[in-house]
């Protein structure tokens, strides 16, 4: 058995874990990557389209060009990168048990960053009946088949959920002399950022049908010969007498992304309902001490630029655990939210400096006001602006508003 | 005079800009961008959209092996020549090993734009 000693292990090679080991590098860590794949990226590697690197790189890069500047930089450190290598386990002492053509190999570290990524919902998880045939995969799936494997998973293609993968999966399929039939979404809003919208439907004129879902599948000689959709009313049920079929040979499906947190759980990482991802402080720690998350693993974000940003900060406080100058005092605020504001990343707050609160609303709310609550009094009110769920957003809580605070801070949203 | 509205697509922003037309169709005065990116977007998409386009080309590896090579056009050009661009990307081949940026295409159809190469492969 192979065995090695770090300051800092991350688990991932994606954007998030490539940010946080070159972060802890940079603090004077020794750092070991560890990726399951032959290449460093992540999934950005299929992300073969534009739109990465804006705020980062102020400079518009495709998916593989965003992870190959950082593959450069890793190659510069002395980061050990682990490549092929599979993590089987994480102990709450933070042994990282992997495995690779090698065998098994242990890292014993001080400190551990969580950067695996999500994964995308499958067909068993939104329960669509009907035919079990061939023919139903992810979006995700089909970007990798098409980007990387060469392979063309069907022809006449129907679109479920206006996430961005799916949006850009049909531009991509029209691009490729594919038909795309149309993109249904449950919601009466779409769910995908307003520029893939445009760029990858109204581009290709390519149909999208809100409030409006696929009710069956229906397979001939084993694949998908057509789907029924059904409108659905206010309360998403579908609404009897709107069906329609709508030949295809392919659904994919674009509904939804789920932190990967299987190895987290294993080391008694406390997951948040709401995210899927861990509970974390303002130093995005988890519940057990000197293990950190950073990510997708950690909420669901849709622009690669904010999780380097966020896995930056991981590695900078895992290099400071590891060398045993975080503080060990108790955190001072916690952060807690209202509907619609789905949830608020982090929960706990140390420092009562400037601190980055991440949150996203649940629905779309119009001229609505960020407002900060603390024991019933007001404490910050935002400019009356547009909130979307597509978009994760972003404040600033100030040092001032943070002494102000009582022991916890409520973020609403106040719609005029 | 006739108004268009737009969508700003320069930057994750997503700006709603209105874009007043002249007589003849063409952009006068462009507002609700809030930046100066937006503008020349605007009047950009009135005359000719133009966008990035982002695709693959079969790569043959040092080992004979094929792969697919991601590759995109230097700059955004007009979009009614995407097809075209399309069509040309699946007859090429390129042979390993490639560096990020080195040149695929040059002045790809007369645009001025090149295809690049997206990753070290």
């Amino acid at each position: 058995m192979n065995e090695f000693h770090f300051d800092v292990a991350v688990i991932g090679g994606g954007p998030a874990g490539m940010g946080a080991a070159l972060k802890a590098q940079q603090n004077g860590a020794s750092v070991a990557l560890i990726e399951r794949n032959p290449r460093l990226g992540g999934i950005l590697l299929q992300c073969i389209h534009s739109g990465f690197g804006l705020k980062f790189f102020k400079e518009e890069l495709t998916g593989p060009e965003y992870a190959q500047r950082f593959a450069n930089r890793m190659e510069k450190t002395d980061v050990k990168v682990f490549l092929s290598t599979m993590v089987l386990q994480i102990t709450p002492d933070k042994k990282v048990i992997c495995m690779n053509e090698n065998g098994i190999t242990v890292i014993h570290a001080k400190a551990v960053v969580l950067a695996m990524g999500c994964r995308e919902r499958t067909r068993g998880e939104i329960k669509i009946p009907g035919d079990r045939c061939a023919g139903v995969l992810t979006a995700g799936q089909a970007q990798h088949y098409i980007n990387i494997d060469n392979f063309c998973p069907g022809h006449r293609f129907v679109i479920l959920g206006s996430g961005d993968i799916g949006l850009i999966m049909a531009r991509r399929l029209s691009l490729e002399g594919m038909k795309v039939q149309g993109v249904y979404e449950l919601m009466p809003y779409p769910n995908g950022l307003v520029r893939n919208l445009k760029n990858c439907l109204d581009d290709f004129k390519i149909p999208l049908h809100l409030s409006t879902t696929v009710t069956r599948v229906i397979g001939k000689n084993g694949r998908v010969c057509a789907v029924e959709v059904t409108k659905v009313d206010d309360h998403l049920q579908p609404v009897k007498g709107t069906s329609e079929i709508v030949p295809c040979d392919t659904l994919l499906l674009s509904v939804g992304l789920v932190p990967e947190n299987e190895l987290s759980l294993g080391a008694g990482v406390q997951l948040n309902p709401k995210t899927n991802g861990a509970v974390v402080d303002d130093r995005l720690q988890t519940n057990v001490p000197g293990i950190f998350s950073c990510g997708n693993v950690l909420h669901v974000h849709d622009l690669a630029d904010n999780v380097t940003m966020e896995a930056e900060h991981a590695g900078e406080s895992a290099a400071a655990y590891a060398k045993g100058i975080q503080s060990e005092k108790a955190a001072a605020v916690s952060v807690r939210s209202e509907e619609p504001i789905g949830y608020t990343v982090p929960s706990q707050i140390h420092s009562l400096q400037n601190t980055a609160v991440k949150f996203r609303v649940r629905r779309p709310c119009e001229h609505a006001s960020l407002t900060v609550v603390s024991e019933g009094k007001v404490l910050m009110r935002g400019k009356p602006r547009k909130y979307i769920p597509s978009v994760m957003e972003q404040m600033i809580l100030p040092s001032a508003v943070l002494q102000k605070a009582e022991g916890e801070i409520v973020l609403k949203i106040e719609s005029e | 005079m006739d108004t268009k509205k737009l969508v700003c697509t320069v930057c994750p922003n997503s700006c709603s800009v209105t874009v007043e037309l002249n007589e003849s169709g063409e952009p006068v005065r462009v507002t609700g961008n809030r930046c100066p990116r937006g503008e020349a977007f605007a009047r950009q998409e009135i005359t000719c959209p133009v966008r990035v386009i982002a695709s693959t080309v079969l790569l043959r590896g040092e080992d004979g092996q094929e792969a697919l090579l991601p590759v995109r056009s230097s700059a955004a050009f007009a979009l009614s020549k995407h097809a075209q661009t399309m069509e040309l990307l699946r007859h090429i081949t390129v042979r390993a090993p490639v560096k990020m940026g080195d040149v695929v295409i040059h002045n790809l159809l007369d645009t001025g734009v090149d295809v690049i190469a997206s990753c070290n492969s």
